[in-house]
């Protein structure tokens, strides 16, 4: 059974869908990043996953169950959602302490956790007085309290600097190293490309794409993409969508042709007769697949 | 249910503002009596000035019951704390229910530990002024029972609010107006001064009097049961409200 799976999930806020149809599953043992936009839905999905937020239909469940149905939840699961879930005026290590309490976990994890997140030294200071990175480590360290075999990580990169990153992304590695099921948000993909085994990718509140994040790679790779640049862009782009070409055009005037290559593209611009400033092969990286799939490119209109 | 309860008693204890508001309440018999011990012309006392000194705990007591119970589930709303708090406890009909548990503990706690100062303070000033009192008549001992449970439904009804309103800042003002303004209000805008009585505040006063010969033993019980479903209708709701709310 995979650990985490999510069945024709929808969620309305209203008569705004937040989260539709959404079916994906986690594999045990995998980093799965779970991308989308801004607002495309990841929280609200991670939130319905964690109990928090109740589905308007569909399932979401870890290790077949409901959270609110799991014997033992901090045992289970490991989550952290936001950086500001803290009293400002409480200890770090009372913080830590007060959750390891209710869960039943003995209070030697909190230093343990404290220790593993780089605040051992910090563990007597208030919250308050923490940076917002010290903070996505202290809710990290909540995470960890009850050892548990899944991690939901939701944007943990939000607010920390370089290091801070750098440092996520190899405590990450060592969590999937030990057999966790990581499943970690972000609305980049270049953040989490090195180090997710899979993607989950939504858009809109919907699935777009699913699978390795090798896949995607593959796609970068074999995909291949035309800018081109001509003072007659409309009457241009009329003569390749005749040619059954996928064009867009860019903030700046310029065209970029999907799924062809420069001597197709110059075929068809040469026998329309247009002039052409400027035609070039674009390489295309992960992050422009993902920007295609989540529709998010800046600039483009589609 | 005690991991929770222990849980909770482990966030009462690390809250600052909290520690500060048992500390006031505790010692506000003490500094109640302390007027009477500086004044020049000293008031006529008797053996009931030491169940005025009880009420007069309890009318502090009774506010900052509701404020600490208000605090305690809309603080938790007001610092992001029920995110952590219900994925380590997801079962939310269990969560609120310790946090209930647990405020009415420690107003049971506050109630007594004001008891106690009042009666050491207000013993030791009739002392001065020659005026015994038999700290186990029967009706110091039911004052204090009143007062305890006075406070601990109010302090009930200050988490269930806290639940209720979400709104931290909008519950303790709610609150406050409500106890100061409106409770006196309405008697007056319906025109029946005798409908306070009838209200939570009017029903818990007639408690803390229950010592008195005022309206006998039958009202007192008809007031305790009615406050106890003021106490019981708002826990009920808040019960409601926690297990069908989306946390964002």
């Amino acid at each position: 059974m995979e650990p985490i799976v999510s069945q024709e999930l929808t969620k309305r806020f209203g008569t705004v869908p937040a989260v539709s149809d959404l079916s994906f599953a986690v594999g045990a043992g995998r980093v799965t990043g779970f991308l989308g936009p801004n607002g495309a839905g990841k929280t609200t999905t991670l939130r319905i996953l964690l109990g928090l937020v109740d589905p308007t239909s569909g399932s979401a469940t870890i290790n077949g169950l409901r959270y609110a149905e799991l014997a033992h939840p901090a045992r289970t699961v490991g989550a952290v959602l936001e950086a500001t879930s803290f009293h400002p005026g409480r200890r770090a290590r009372d913080h830590l302490k007060i959750l390891a309490t209710a869960a039943e976990i003995p209070l030697s994890r909190v230093e343990e956790a404290l220790d593993r997140v780089g605040l051992g030294n910090a563990a007597h200071r208030r919250v308050g007085g923490f940076s917002l990175g010290m903070r996505q480590r202290l809710g990290l360290a909540a995470a960890l309290l009850g050892d548990p075999e899944i991690l939901i990580l939701d944007e943990p990169t939000n607010g920390l600097d370089p290091d801070g990153v750098r440092w996520l992304r190899g405590l990450t590695r060592q969590l999937a190293a030990e057999g966790r099921t990581v499943l970690v948000s972000s609305h980049l993909l270049s953040e989490v490309a090195q180090t997710v085994d899979d993607v989950v990718i939504i858009a809109g509140g919907a699935l777009v794409a699913r699978g390795p994040v090798a896949d995607l790679a593959r796609q970068a790779a074999t995909q291949f993409s035309v800018l081109l640049r001509t003072p007659e862009p409309a009457e241009a782009q009329r003569v390749l969508t005749a040619a059954a070409l996928d064009v867009t055009l860019d903030r700046d005037g310029a065209l970029v042709v999907s799924g062809a290559t420069p001597d197709v593209v110059g075929r068809a611009v040469a026998q329309a007769g247009l002039t052409v400033y400027e035609m070039r092969p674009l390489d295309r990286t992960l992050e422009d697949v993902f920007l295609e799939l989540t529709g998010t490119r800046e600039g483009r209109t589609r | 249910m005690n991991a929770l309860l222990r849980a909770e008693a482990r966030k009462v204890l690390t809250t600052r503002s909290t520690l500060i508001i048992a500390g006031f309440v505790i010692l506000y018999p003490a500094l109640s009596v302390l007027p009477a011990v500086l004044a020049a012309q000293e008031p006529t006392v008797d053996r009931g000035t030491i169940l005025q000194v009880l009420r007069g705990g309890a009318d502090v007591l009774t506010v900052a019951a509701l404020l600490l119970g208000i605090l305690a589930v809309a603080g938790e709303h007001r610092h992001g704390t029920i995110v952590p708090s219900l994925l380590v406890s997801p079962r939310r009909g269990r969560f609120l229910a310790a946090k209930l548990g647990s405020q009415a503990a420690l107003a049971v706690v506050l109630a007594l530990a004001a008891s106690a100062v009042g009666l050491i303070t207000g013993t030791a000033y009739l002392a001065t002024r020659d005026v015994s009192v038999d700290l186990l008549s029967s009706d110091v001992v039911v004052t204090v029972l009143a007062v305890t449970l006075v406070v601990t439904l109010y302090a009930v009804i200050g988490a269930a609010v806290g639940a209720l309103a979400k709104n931290q800042t909008a519950a303790v003002a709610g609150t406050l107006i409500w106890v100061f303004a409106v409770e006196n209000a309405i008697p007056l805008v319906v025109g029946d001064p005798g409908l306070k009585r009838w209200l939570p505040g009017g029903l818990s006063d007639r408690l803390l009097q229950v010592a008195e010969p005022v309206g006998g033993l039958g009202s007192a019980w008809l007031a305790l049961v009615m406050f106890a479903g003021v106490a019981a209708v708002l826990g009920g709701a808040a019960l409601v409200a926690t297990k069908t709310t989306d946390v964002h």
